[in-house]
Order: C-alpha cells, then sequence, then structure tokens
C-alpha cells in the first residue's frame, strides 16, 4: 500500500478553523485519518468517491470536530468509521446517502474518557432498488459520557435499509447517557426497513434508551396541507423535507444549501 | 356561491349525512348548530374533500363548479377555507414557508401573479396583527407547541391571508377563552366582505354575539331540521335542543 493510499489530517491542538474545511479524497486512497488536536474546533466536509474506505477519527482532550461525509458517487460502497473520543471532546458526525446502489456503513465508536460526547446522525433518502445497511457499536468505555445517535431513513420504491446499533456499557463506566433513535418512513408498499437496536449495559447508573418508529406520513397533516391548496406532491415533499429539517439546520449555511439542494433533488424522485 | 341538494355521506358505511340542502350567497354569515353527533363536522370534512368520507347521493356546486369532483387542493384553490376545530400540528415546516406555498397557489388558480418577498412579508404581518398572534410564531413550525388559542389564532391568519370566498370555520370557539374569543371573532369580522361568505359551526351562541349570522340552522342526525335568523341561537341556548327533538317526533 503506498503512502498516498493512506490520508491523514491532523489539526494542531488548541487551532479553531472558522470556516469549514472541504476534504476531498482522491480517488484510490483507501483511508483517511483525522486527529483533532487537544482543544481544537474543526467541521470537516469529506467528500468521497472511494468505494471501499476507512474513516478513522481520533479526538484527543476537549477537542470539538463536526464531520460532514458526503456521498459523491452513485454505486456500491463499504465504509467503516472508527472514532475515538477522549476526555471533554465532542464529536458530531452526520452521514448524508442519497445514491446507494448498495452501501454497506458501519460505525465503530469508542468513548475513552470521561467527560466527552458524540452526537451521530445518518439521514438517507433512497428510492428504486437502492440498500443501505448500517452496522453501529458504541462502546461507552469510561463513564459520565454521553452519545446521542439518530437515524432517518425516507424510503420509496423498492428501496431497504437495514440499520443494526448496538450501545455498549461496561460495569464501571456510571453516569453514561446513550440514546438511539430511528425514525423510518416508507413511501411504497415496496420500500422496507429492518432495525435492530440493542442495548448492552452492565452498570447500573446510567440513561439509556433506544427509539424506533417506521410508519408513513402522516394523513392528517397531508389534508391539513391540501385544504390551504398545496398539492400532495408538494405536501408530500414538504413532509419529508421537515422529516430531515433538524439535521440539514444545523449543518453551516454554505454546506446546509449545497446539501439541502442535494437532498431536495432526490426527494422529488421519491414523490 | 354555493347550493347543497340533499346531500347524503357515509364513513366506513355509516351514514352520516342523510340529505342536507343549504344555499349560501355572498355576503352572508350561516351558523350550524347541533347536539354532538349530530353531523357538523361531517359537513365541513365533506365540503373540504376529506377523503375518508363517502358522497353516496346529492350534489354541491360552488362557484358554478361540481364541487364534489375536485380533489381537496383544488377546492381550496377555488376558496373554500375550512378553519380546522383541531389544527394539525405539522414539524419542521415554518408558517412562512407552508403559508408561502398555500398564497402560491392560491393566487395561481385566481390568475394572480406571485407575491414578491416584500409583499408577502407585508401581508403576513397585517394577518398576523389582525388575530394579534405574535410574529415570532411565524418563524415556528406549523402549530407545534402552539396553546389552544394560538392554533386558532393561527387558522383565521391564514384565513386572512388566502381570502377564501367561503370561509367553513368549524368550533372555532372552542378552547378558546374569552379574550382569544374576542380577538378570533373580530378577525372574521374585518375579513367580511360583500363578496365572501362564511358557514360557522358551533356549539355555543356565545359566539353568534360576536359574529353575528345572518341564518341560523340545526343540524340534528344528518339533516337541518330548523332554520331561522340569529335569535333561533338564543332559544337554544336557553331551551336546548329537546324541544326541537320532540316537535320532530
Amino acid at each position: 500500500m503506498t503512502a498516498a493510499k493512506q490520508m491523514e489530517i491532523k489539526i494542531p491542538a488548541h487551532r479553531t478553523e472558522k470556516a469549514p474545511m472541504v476534504l476531498v479524497l482522491p480517488a484510490g486512497s483507501t483511508s483517511c485519518k483525522v486527529t483533532a488536536g487537544a482543544g481544537s474546533r474543526a467541521i470537516v466536509c469529506i467528500r468521497n468517491v472511494n468505494r471501499d474506505f476507512s474513516f478513522r477519527f481520533d479526538l484527543k482532550k476537549n477537542a470539538s470536530l463536526t464531520c460532514i461525509l458526503e456521498q459523491t458517487r452513485p454505486g456500491s460502497a463499504i465504509y467503516r468509521h472508527t472514532c475515538r473520543l477522549a476526555t471533554g471532546s465532542e464529536m458530531r458526525s452526520i452521514a448524508i446517502f442519497t445514491q446507494c446502489t448498495d452501501i454497506r456503513n458501519s460505525y465503530h465508536i469508542d468513548i475513552q474518557e470521561e467527560g466527552s460526547s458524540l452526537s451521530l446522525s445518518s439521514l438517507a433518502v433512497l428510492t428504486g432498488r437502492e440498500k443501505l445497511a448500517q452496522n453501529i457499536l458504541c462502546r461507552h468505555n469510561a463513564g459520565g459520557a454521553s452519545s446521542m445517535q439518530t437515524f432517518k431513513h425516507l424510503l420509496g420504491g423498492a428501496a431497504q435499509a437495514d440499520m443494526v446499533g448496538r450501545i455498549l456499557v461496561p460495569a464501571g463506566s456510571q453516569k453514561t447517557e446513550a440514546y438511539q433513535q430511528s425514525r423510518s418512513i416508507l413511501l411504497s408498499e415496496q420500500a422496507s426497513v429492518h432495525v435492530e437496536p440493542q442495548l448492552e449495559i452492565y452498570a447500573d447508573d446510567v440513561k439509556c434508551s433506544h427509539g424506533s418508529t417506521v410508519g408513513q406520513l402522516d394523513k392528517d397533516a397531508l389534508f391539513y396541507m391540501q385544504q390551504r391548496g398545496i398539492s400532495p406532491e408538494e405536501a408530500t415533499r414538504m413532509l419529508l423535507e421537515a422529516e430531515l429539517r433538524h439535521e440539514l439546520d444545523s449543518l453551516p449555511p454554505a454546506l446546509r444549501r449545497v446539501l439541502g439542494a442535494k437532498v431536495s433533488r432526490k426527494l422529488k424522485h421519491l414523490v | 356561491m354555493l347550493e347543497i341538494n340533499n346531500l347524503h355521506a357515509n364513513i366506513d358505511g355509516t351514514p352520516i349525512l342523510k340529505g342536507i340542502s343549504l344555499r349560501v350567497s355572498p355576503g352572508e354569515v350561516h351558523a350550524i348548530m347541533g347536539p354532538n353527533g349530530s353531523g357538523k363536522s361531517t359537513l365541513a370534512s365533506v365540503l373540504a374533500g376529506r377523503s375518508e368520507y363517502t358522497v353516496t347521493s346529492g350534489s354541491v356546486t360552488f362557484m358554478g363548479r361540481d364541487l364534489l369532483a375536485l380533489p381537496a387542493e383544488e377546492r381550496a384553490r377555488l376558496g373554500i377555507f375550512l378553519g380546522f376545530q383541531y389544527p394539525v400540528e405539522i414539524p419542521g415546516v415554518s408558517i412562512a414557508n407552508f403559508m408561502k406555498a398555500a398564497v402560491a397557489a392560491r393566487r395561481a388558480a385566481m390568475g394572480l401573479p406571485e407575491l414578491t418577498p416584500a409583499e408577502f412579508l407585508k401581508q403576513m404581518r397585517a394577518a398576523a396583527a389582525l388575530v394579534e398572534l405574535d410574529p415570532k410564531l411565524i418563524k415556528r413550525a406549523v402549530n407545534e407547541g402552539f396553546s389552544g388559542g394560538e392554533k386558532k389564532r393561527n387558522e383565521i391568519f391564514q384565513m386572512a391571508m388566502l381570502k377564501p370566498a367561503l370561509s367553513i370555520l368549524d368550533e372555532t370557539d372552542s378552547g378558546l377563552d374569552i379574550d382569544a374569543l374576542r380577538i378570533v371573532s373580530q378577525g372574521v369580522n374585518q375579513l367580511r366582505t360583500p363578496e365572501n361568505a362564511s358557514i360557522v359551526i358551533t356549539h355555543y351562541q356565545r359566539l353568534l354575539d360576536y359574529i353575528v349570522p345572518d341564518v341560523v340552522h340545526v343540524l340534528y342526525a344528518g339533516r337541518i331540521v330548523m332554520s331561522g335568523g340569529k335569535e333561533l341561537a338564543k332559544d337554544l341556548e336557553t331551551k336546548g335542543y329537546d324541544w326541537i327533538i320532540k316537535s320532530l317526533n
């Protein structure tokens, strides 16, 4: 393996990157390691064309890193994410999937020290015969840390989404807060979702939960909008966009515009 | 403007409306009263085009069009506005975006040009002021976390924005305190013109102290069993519905 296949980004300790960094991974690379130095703050938007790729995030003490993964090429792919969080560090990860012939995406998160927090969001807008399978292991190796995982699937056509999410809290990791939510909207009879949340908890002073909903758009909301003159197609599109609003609104404005437009374009294929 | 002839409608095979006939002309306010379960909200839903209801016979003509042949959104664009008894919360859709889409659809149907952003904003501010709706709420998601009173004000705010030909207000007074009732009613009254009309569905005469009707109808068991002037509402308030039901038997 040549050095060029393994990318490495280091954000120096105590550096604050005010503007989002856009990282375009060259074709042929296989892995990328992002190290956020102690006390650093950065937003990294990763554009990746590679089909088999490993990401590794290493957050040092009190580092804050937001990582947005933008898939830029349709097709099959395998992505692996490994995150290690040190004391007081904050990791925010947002992945947006809008073109997935067959994607397998895994997260292996190790919360190593106290006081760190993780927010993980995965948004998928799929149609046709697109498939997304996600596997998550979030291991709270130290107590006093928090994690929040959010998965949203908007599925039309014969699209399929699978998600197996495991939260592991070993004995001794007291005061852990770990939550996982999954919300799936099925817009056709052929679309399917399989969600398997797993909580494995060995400590007794923790707050952990998981929730999963699968359903269709709110018929009352659709009628309310139609009664105001909005077509069913437009109302559906607005309600689907609303499902992703919270995550998209949290992005920096420039990224919100680009990714919001991309999501909107895909939603038109679902309606 | 609106002509309902011998309208029958079912839900899940159960007949609810059993032969309603009603004629509403421009400039008129009609009140529909009646005991629980008489079919008042069903009538509103059928006119608005709710798909759960099946019209089994009868006809409805609105501004010369066969209303029952149109989907809900086309009825709305034509000028039918339903003030919901229970306005729906729509998380993630701001009132501003919601109204932008609704106003654009209504104006396009009326052959009017799209409003500029400045004109739209001005109209929203004026409509919010009409019902004393906090302008900050306009940036929030539709009805999400609103109090009962705020939801009803929001309905009349939307009515002011859409300028409907016929407003059907389904128990707009339910859940309102006296001050909110006055504000909402004043809003409705200020939107009255010789060209538009309203059907006000209510249980209580007190709303009709504020929105004075031209005609009061009593709906019972899916039929209009009595019609009269505004004094009929006062009789109902004091005597209830029993005397009408007994007279039918």
